[in-house]
């Protein structure tokens, strides 16, 4: 049997992170899909091997198609994949000036385990995952409110892989003189289509709406979604969410976290107009032949999810420029 | 004392019209087994009414032959009563030797021979061929201006009216209690009036077109009626005291209004039918008029990109049996997909009900749920229900329907009502039951469906114009 081609290695790596069951295979299926919606975005995602395209396929397809959410994962998976895109640069001198467009790849490594992998109490292997961190330059960290608020386990999940993290970064002799980790943070809050995510940001005066004929709710990136993380931190089961924010800043120089809110499936749209409709706008349905017991209600238009990968990869990729600004507003 | 030419029913006849008061007409019938003694007088009504005792010649015969004082008594002569005599049997020895000691014992009696002939049948034709020498008038009620009841005599058939003379009436009959209404038959004489005869029937509630038929003096049969009547024996005191002050108010219709959640586990669905069922029994079986019943089956919403009704309306005002045989249909089908599991179409039933029911309906509307989950929300809701699809909003419409006149509002639920949803309390108030313990009159009497006050009214009210 041939041995698998290896593909060039990326320029850079993002990790995922979050806790058990914070959506982070359904946010990657969705990955694909916000890719392929947006119409001025020339990126795309693909599998590093066969079995990480394979995945892919699955998950991107389960995810559109049958309008049903990933599975839930089982023992300990891990995925390889590939951002891929091109962004334009202005290069030369003065009459020299000229655009060139170059291309970009940026790894896209997934950890997940079925139990708690970033627990303190997790007493499998953490050893791949805390490879990934330390390859990583930037991190796409998912924060679950509505977990938080049910379970509480966001401090918890992140602690003692932070730890082991700064243990093997920090001490190393090529350690930053700042005692910061190097890392770019994209912290994602989740689930933005959930009733309560929706109406604490509709109460914090926070929601802005998209232009397009959908006129979907959005929350900027940056300060408004900060303040929405930080809100939703304070109705931590656990009480200890808000630590969350303490850690990162300690960890991360600050002026490398971003913030975004986000939603793999989005919101359901009234069929008759094809519009938000702020009475009706839940688009995940209870449904017990899911395996999950879930499923989305019409069709996946993720908010937010393909903006913090491209904003890890601008911030990573000297030059490139992605114009989230405008994506955004469409 | 023979009566050459004259024929024994002209006779009889004249003898029966000529009685009055106490006095009585004795027939003798010197038969071949025996002496019959037929007894007739007019009774408080003046109706011609027979009695006889019979008596066997081995009765009266004493070492083989019969014996003069024991053929007399067999007779039972009275000197103030017309007497006729009647041999039928003129070959007997015995028959001829009676007839002889009768004619001694009271000569001014008539004696007539009449071979074969059957005393007892001519006299029950000569009697019911006689005319009333009274005013036959049914007993019926008459609500007066303040509402209170009074009897009031619907004529029948007047003095001289025979046998085989009909008249026709317009009855109305309230329900009345076990034995069923009274077709009672007054006469007049001398201001003042006589049962002439008694019959009860249970003729449900209505109005029945009636024909009276004078069958003999003091007997009147009523056609017409969808329960034939027969002999009362209440007492006519017991009647009247049986008849209320005044009539109650009339209830008004009833429109039973059954929504069954019909989508779920099979025996849960079931059990919901089977409560319907009873509910729409009772009210059918409950003293007020027969019920108008609708039933809708729901479920939830699905929400699919095309999604099936959550509602039918499976009988729309229909009669109880109707309805009956539409929950039959139902049970027979499966149960529909349990679908959104935490809520279903209520809003939307009750939404169909506002557009069903008349602003205006002077029916008494009693609502009733069968069911499990709560309502679709019309919009977003921190219980994070799906909202409805249709926007239907329960809270809006149920506070309309509470504002007809009339209408109540009951729920059967799966759980107990202390587990049950909060929405279901809050619209049954305490008509809610869970299915283990419904009490189903109890029930349907805090809806209305059942007259608190019992309607019973003995006697017919003459509806003739």
């Amino acid at each position: 049997m041939a041995a698998e081609r290896q593909p060039p290695s990326p320029d850079h790596n993002i990790a995922m992170w979050g806790a058990t069951g914070s959506g982070k295979t359904t946010f990657l299926a969705a990955l694909d899909i916000a890719l392929s919606r947006a119409d001025h975005i020339d990126w795309k995602v693909i599998g590093a091997n066969e079995a990480s395209t394979d995945v892919l396929i699955k998950l991107s397809s389960k995810l559109a198609n049958d309008n049903e959410f990933p599975d839930a994962t089982f023992g300990v998976e891990q995925y390889q994949w590939r951002l891929v895109g091109q962004s334009e640069h202005r290069e030369g001198r003065l009459w020299n000036r000229r655009t060139v467009r170059r291309g970009h790849s940026v790894g896209l490594d997934v950890h997940d385990a079925e139990g708690e992998l970033f627990s303190n109490d997790f007493i499998g292997d953490h050893e791949p995952m805390l490879q990934s961190l330390a390859r990583s330059r930037g991190i796409v960290y998912l924060f679950d409110p509505i977990r938080e608020f049910e379970v509480g386990d966001a401090y918890k999940s992140l602690d003692g892989m932070l730890a082991r993290l700064a243990q093997r970064m920090l001490n190393a002799e090529d350690a930053p003189d700042d005692g910061r980790l190097p890392h770019y943070v994209a912290v994602c809050t989740t689930k933005f289509d959930e009733v309560r995510v929706l109406q604490t940001a509709q109460n914090l005066g926070l929601l802005d709406f998209d232009a397009d004929e959908h006129g979907c709710p959005r929350v900027a990136g940056g300060e408004d979604a900060r303040e929405l993380f930080r809100e939703l931190c304070s109705v931590s089961r656990s009480g200890t969410a808000d630590l969350v924010l303490r850690k990162l800043t300690r960890y991360f120089r600050e002026d490398r976290i971003g913030f975004f809110v986000t939603s793999a499936v989005g919101f359901h749209l009234d069929p008759r107009v094809n519009r938000f409709n702020p009475r009706d706008y839940q688009n995940v349905v209870p449904d017990a032949r899911s395996q999950r017991g879930f499923r989305i209600r019409s069709g996946v238009r993720p908010i937010n999810v393909m903006e913090p990968l491209l904003w890890l990869a601008e911030r990573l990729s000297d030059g490139v420029r992605v114009d989230l600004e405008t994506e955004a507003a469409r | 004392m023979a009566v050459p030419g004259e024929e024994l029913p002209k006779s009889l006849t004249k003898a029966i019209r000529g009685l009055s008061g106490h006095h009585r007409l004795i027939v003798v019938e010197a038969a071949a087994d025996g002496i019959s003694a037929y007894q007739v007088g007019r009774n408080a009504a003046d109706v011609p009414v027979a009695r006889v005792w019979r008596t066997t010649w081995e009765e009266m015969s004493a070492d083989g032959a019969p014996e003069k004082e024991r053929v007399l008594r067999a007779a039972r002569l009275d000197p103030a009563a017309t007497t006729l005599l009647v041999c039928t049997f003129p070959d007997g020895a015995d028959p001829a030797q009676a007839i002889a000691w009768l004619q001694a014992a009271a000569p001014d009696a008539q004696t007539h021979t009449a071979p074969g002939a059957a005393i007892g049948g001519l006299l029950r034709t000569v009697i019911a061929d006689e005319p009333l020498t009274q005013l036959y008038e049914l007993a019926t009620l008459a609500a007066g201006p303040d509402g209170t009841l009074r009897f009031r005599g619907r004529v029948l058939f007047p003095v001289g009216s025979r046998r085989r003379d009909t008249v026709p009436l317009d009855l109305r009959f309230h329900r009345s209690d076990g034995p069923g209404a009274a077709l009672a038959v007054i006469s007049w004489a001398d201001r003042r009036f006589r049962l002439v005869s008694l019959q009860r029937a249970h003729v449900p509630p209505g109005r029945y077109e009636v024909t009276a038929e004078l069958e003999r003096p003091g007997r009147v049969r009523f056609h017409g009626l969808p329960d034939a009547p027969v002999r009362d024996d209440r007492t006519w005191d017991e009647l009247v005291a049986a008849v209320p002050d005044r009539l109650p108010p009339e209830p008004p219709d009833v429109h039973l209004v059954c929504a069954i959640e019909t989508s779920g586990p099979a025996d849960d669905v079931a059990a919901r039918l089977d409560r319907a069922t009873q509910f729409v029994r009772n009210a059918a079986a409950g003293p007020g008029p027969e019920p108008a019943v609708t039933l809708v089956a729901y479920g939830p919403h699905a929400f699919v990109r095309r999604p099936p009704p959550p509602l039918r309306v499976v009988a729309d005002r229909r009669p109880a049996a109707d309805a009956l045989r539409a929950l039959d249909d139902l049970r027979d089908r499966e149960p529909d997909d349990p679908g959104y599991p935490r809520a279903a179409a209520v809003e939307c039933v009750l939404a169909e009900l506002e557009r069903l029911i008349p602003a205006r309906d002077p029916a008494h509307v009693a609502l009733l749920l069968f069911g499990d989950r709560p309502p679709h929300p019309a919009e977003v809701a921190p219980s994070e229900i799906l909202p409805c699809p249709a926007a239907a909003d329960w809270r809006t419409t149920l506070a309309v329907l509470r504002r007809r006149p009339g209408f109540a509002c009951g729920a059967v639920t799966d759980r107990p009502a202390r587990r049950a949803d909060p929405f279901w309390a809050g619209f049954a108030g305490d008509a809610l039951a869970g299915q283990d313990a419904v009490d189903v009159p109890a029930l349907a009497a805090r809806l209305g469906l059942g007259a608190a006050e019992p309607r019973y009214v003995p006697f017919p009210f003459d509806e003739t114009t």
